[in-house]
């Protein structure tokens, strides 16, 4: 889902670029309140870790494979903020060092991955949590919000590509189309991979959730191991 | 076979061989050469006639043989990009209508076919090409520095040294992992099997990598951490730096005036 420099019009990364820009402004405050020193070297290892945890393919539908974006169980472990900042830096050594992205399409990558692939699930877990307040909600939460933040983000991914007209030269619909549908198949085993990974998490580490207070202040805080 | 890919993913990308060389490229401030990467990339995203990007991408060959960097790490580094474009941009040639070149019962080539995807091509090259450059003959820390120079938040600089220096090692350890999996598995697995097992293995990998940010921190307080990493090299800007920009300059304008002026296509 990177889209490299290239794919997209001045105007429209521009635009993109203003859209981060304010939500990078307060995932930096949200989590300068709450972050201690100790945690920056640990958000560094985790991001280093998801780095590394997108370069493995699990197979999916008919002989393509996917690999995770992370944004889900960074969003749940780490909360929205310090993963909007994970994944932004994800993204940035991706984009320099892989070719994979890009500096003028930076802001665009980052809108779809990092906050919409971030805050989408997150809110979706939230809203689960809230209503279902078990484990099982937890889970059917993390899923959905897993599979939508993944189909958003590409449907997003698809809609910046498709109003790029001078430079991308196909239309919107065929853009949407093709990154929604590849996307939603994608987003099932992000779902499924991410359901796995929470539950492995809570019944082996449930203290390493506890991270989840790095959320904005506005939602409640909800104690993970509660709810085993 | 997998540490054979390691070492030569290591030796293509996460290596600072070509950057601590000190030819003329290497040499120019960090934070001139971000920003004159950053005009050639809107210039070529701007750039509407194949031959300002052939201009464009020759411009920043040349400036890549200068530095001295082997053409084949450079072509290997630039081409995974623009060979998954040729891929998008491969329908383009029988879809779009005009002047046909060859006709075929079902399939059309086009001339304005060709020339769209061509174009599509050359631009994400040139724009791969000249970030690319950026990225090998400027070491990490210089990039780093630069960045804390040009007021990037001190969080993201500071984040993004550390994940620098845990990524390879991450990656080392995922391999490892699969490894030790791959050496255990005979016959196919079910899919859903296989998505089991890489969840589980994610998940160690993660307590694994949040008890090591646990030890990085008491080893990076042992050693006087106060929440801020500091980069001792200093950086200036002197005359060979301003040449460069007003060389880079020079060639934005010339390509944005031919292209819009001149009607060059």
């Amino acid at each position: 889902m990177h889209i490299p420099d290239g794919f997209l019009d001045l105007s429209i990364s521009t635009i993109m670029f203003l859209l981060v820009i304010p939500f990078w402004i307060f995932s930096i405050k949200g989590v300068r309140s709450v972050l201690s020193d100790k945690q920056v070297p640990l958000m560094a290892t985790l991001t280093a870790m998801f780095f590394a945890a997108q370069m493995m393919n699990y197979p999916i539908i008919g002989g393509t494979t996917a690999h995770l974006l992370g944004g889900p169980i960074l969003a749940i472990t780490l909360g929205p903020y310090a993963g909007l900042i994970s994944m932004t830096i994800i993204l940035f050594i991706q984009a320099l060092f892989f070719g994979d992205g890009g500096l003028i399409t930076f802001g665009a990558n980052v809108w779809n991955m990092g906050v919409i692939g971030v805050f989408i699930p997150y809110l979706v877990f939230i809203i689960f949590m809230k209503i279902m307040r078990n484990k099982k909600g937890m889970l059917i939460g993390a899923f959905l919000g897993a599979f939508l933040g993944d189909v958003l983000a590409a449907i997003f991914a698809g809609l910046e590509l498709g109003l790029s007209t001078i430079n991308f030269p196909y239309n919107v619909q065929i853009a949407v189309m093709a990154m929604g549908v590849h996307h939603s198949v994608i987003g099932i085993g992000e779902g499924i991979a991410t359901v796995m990974i929470l539950s492995i998490l809570l019944s082996k580490r449930s203290d390493l959730l506890q991270l989840q207070k790095m959320a904005p202040r506005w939602l409640p805080s909800i104690d993970l191991r509660g709810s085993k | 076979m997998i540490s054979n890919f390691l070492n030569l993913f290591e030796d293509i990308f996460f290596n600072e061989k070509y950057s601590s060389l000190n030819f003329i490229i290497q040499k120019i401030d960090p934070r001139v050469k971000i920003f004159s990467s950053i005009a050639l990339i809107s210039i070529a995203i701007l750039a509407k006639s194949i031959l300002t990007l052939i201009i464009l991408t020759s411009i920043i060959f040349i400036l890549s043989i200068v530095s001295r960097i082997p053409l084949k790490i450079f072509l290997i580094r630039t081409s995974l990009i623009p060979l998954f474009t040729t891929l998008i941009a491969l329908p383009l040639i029988f879809i779009t209508p005009g002047n046909q070149i060859l006709n075929l019962n079902f399939i059309n080539i086009t001339t304005e076919g060709v020339h769209k995807a061509l174009i599509f091509i050359l631009r994400v090259w040139t724009c791969v090409n000249s970030l690319i450059l950026l990225t090998l003959t400027t070491k990490f820390s210089n990039i780093i520095n630069a960045m804390e120079k040009l007021k990037i938040p001190k969080i993201f600089t500071v984040m993004i040294s550390i994940t620098y220096r845990f990524i390879f090692l991450s990656i080392n350890e995922a391999y490892r992992m699969l490894l030790a999996k791959e050496s255990r598995t005979f016959k196919k697995e079910s899919r859903l099997k296989e998505i089991k097992t890489l969840a589980s293995m994610l998940s160690t990998l993660f307590i694994r990598s949040y008890e090591r940010g646990e030890r990085v921190y008491l080893a990076m307080m042992a050693r006087g951490y106060n929440g801020s990493v500091n980069n001792l090299e200093k950086m200036s800007i002197n005359r060979r730096d301003v040449v460069f920009i007003l060389i880079v300059l020079f060639i934005c304008i010339i390509a944005l005036s031919s292209e819009y002026f001149l009607g060059v296509s």
